[in-house]
């Protein structure tokens, strides 16, 4: 069984997919402390050693427009989950390439691909960890350590963090996505497990997208269903 | 050798196709370019400025360039300014947006263009370093995006334009920070046009490929010897076999124009590729 390093406890369904990994025999640290300083990635390191996988599950996020917010606020907002996946994967991520094994999962979002209208901040480190994560597929996976993505839709635990009037992710996941379903964190134990597994040996720099097919579908929201259907 | 900049063409005027009248396509507009004094940026501000745009460019490291891009525009016609401000610092931002309010009058087109490119890998990134990448080419961005905003909507025909890179899409294999900034920007595209669209204000990134610039930025020995520079160099040699050619500023320039100009109205959220397909061999 596999030690589980998972970085931000803060993410909605972290703290059911670590018990759910604890209960297939997992041993899995969640952190909760702030990892972008160097005091506090140092103490995670003493405390975890080097972990078999580590997810990167980073979810600062703020609710805020790029047209009312407040440019700095989004900014150290989206800087914070950006530097905190970066001290992860630069001490972590070494420590594994000295082992020669490991994997590194990015636990992200449609939101890395789909705009939010609401939470841009977050969507702009998504955007930024996705290209992080193809880059440290390059430099890792030689070194026997590979880098892959999880690209979630929005859980039930979500709709006050994305809901927008402009893009309306969550009426999209009812109601437009081909397979139809609020993700939960069962959908993304599937992954992890896939990804700690020898089914995925050769799977480096890959996005996964657990969303029932939503990024594919774009039809005009307001098409009125129920006049569909009577014609 | 010194880059001609004037050397290749220019996209300049559109044709109305019912009366024949021509005029340029960028007439009366007002911009700001980020690191609009030398490559990429240059190449952008000079043909903003021959499309008949007063541009205010924004230089730090080389204001020298600054000013002689300036007086290149004002030789042919142009008008044009500079300013140096750090964009890393969010207290330069009201410093620039005021320059341009004052000298121009108002702000139709915002170029972000400034960027920092160390090329290091993660071990060699300390979280300074890599945090002041992030700053420069993906906060002033979005700082300078939301700052330029109020007046982008009293325009009428607002514009955004983020250069980013082909390493917004595939990665470098020597600079990690510089690759996920750029993977930032994707997302402050689509964000940025999504929130401006009601505005009348279109947001779309340019990704150049490899582009003739008067000089790169630093490479550390250790990113040079990497294996991913190496397959960098020997891919481009395959490229250059059958018929691709690097880059020139030019090739940013006219897309940048194109965008801005009305006949780019439609294109909102895009991610053009200047690379001369690079990417797809």
């Amino acid at each position: 069984m596999a030690k589980i390093l998972i970085t931000d406890a803060s993410h909605p369904l972290v703290a059911e997919l670590a018990e759910l990994l604890r209960k297939d025999g997992h041993e899995v640290f969640v952190n909760e402390d702030d990892i972008t300083t160097r005091d506090g990635i140092k103490a995670l390191v003493a405390k975890v050693g080097t972990p078999d996988m580590l997810i990167l599950s980073e979810y600062h996020n703020l609710r805020a427009t790029l047209t009312e917010g407040e440019a700095n606020v989004i900014a150290e907002t989206m800087d914070h989950n950006i530097l905190s996946a970066f001290f992860a994967c630069k001490h972590f991520g070494s420590l594994m390439a000295e082992k020669g094994e490991g994997t590194i999962l990015y636990l992200s979002s449609v939101f890395a691909d789909k705009a939010s209208g609401a939470n841009p901040a977050y969507s702009i480190s998504c955007g930024a960890m996705q290209m992080m994560m193809k880059e440290l597929a390059l430099f890792y996976g030689n070194q026997g350590v590979r880098v892959n993505m999880v690209k979630l839709a929005p859980s039930a635990k979500e709709d006050e963090t994305f809901d927008s009037d402009i893009v309306q992710a969550f009426y999209d996941v009812e109601r437009k996505a081909p397979v139809k379903g609020r993700v939960e964190a069962r959908d993304a134990l599937g992954a992890v497990e896939y990804f700690l597994s020898p089914a995925a040996r050769l799977v480096n720099g890959s996005d996964l997208k657990i969303d029932g097919g939503l990024l594919y579908f774009y039809h005009d929201r307001i098409y009125p269903v129920e006049k569909e259907a009577d014609m | 050798m010194a880059l001609d900049y004037l050397e290749r063409p220019a996209l300049v005027s559109e044709v109305n196709m019912k009366t024949g009248e021509e005029k340029r396509v960028l007439e009366g507009r007002r911009a700001i370019v980020t690191g609009g004094g030398k490559g990429i940026g240059k190449g952008i501000s000079i043909r903003l400025a021959e499309a008949g745009a007063s541009v205010v460019i924004v230089g730090n490291s080389n204001m020298t360039m600054a000013e002689e891009t300036c007086a290149l525009i004002e030789s042919r016609g142009g008008k044009a300014w500079c300013i140096g401000a750090d964009l890393a610092l969010p207290e330069s931002i009201d410093k620039v947006v005021a320059f341009a309010l004052e000298k121009m009058g108002g702000i139709d087109i915002l170029v972000n263009n400034a960027a920092y490119q160390p090329n290091r890998d993660i071990t060699e990134y300390s979280g300074d370093l890599f945090r002041n990448v992030i700053d420069i080419n993906l906060g002033s961005y979005l700082r300078m995006t939301m700052a330029c905003f109020p007046y982008l909507k009293e325009s009428g025909h607002g514009r955004v334009i983020n250069i980013s890179s082909v390493h917004g899409k595939k990665p470098t294999g020597f600079d990690i920070a510089y690759a996920t900034s750029k993977g930032g920007v994707t997302m402050l595209t689509r964000e940025t046009a999504v929130a401006f669209i009601r505005y009348g204000i279109t947001c779309n990134a340019i990704l150049p490929g490899g582009t003739a610039i008067e000089f790169k930025t630093e490479s550390s020995i250790k990113g040079m010897q990497d294996f991913g520079a190496h397959y960098l160099r020997v891919e481009r040699d395959r490229r250059y076999r059958f018929g691709y050619r690097t880059g020139y500023p030019s090739d940013s320039g006219n897309m940048a124009v194109f965008l801005c100009s009305d006949l780019g109205e439609h294109y909102n959220g895009v991610q053009m590729r200047a690379d001369g397909g690079m990417t797809l061999f």
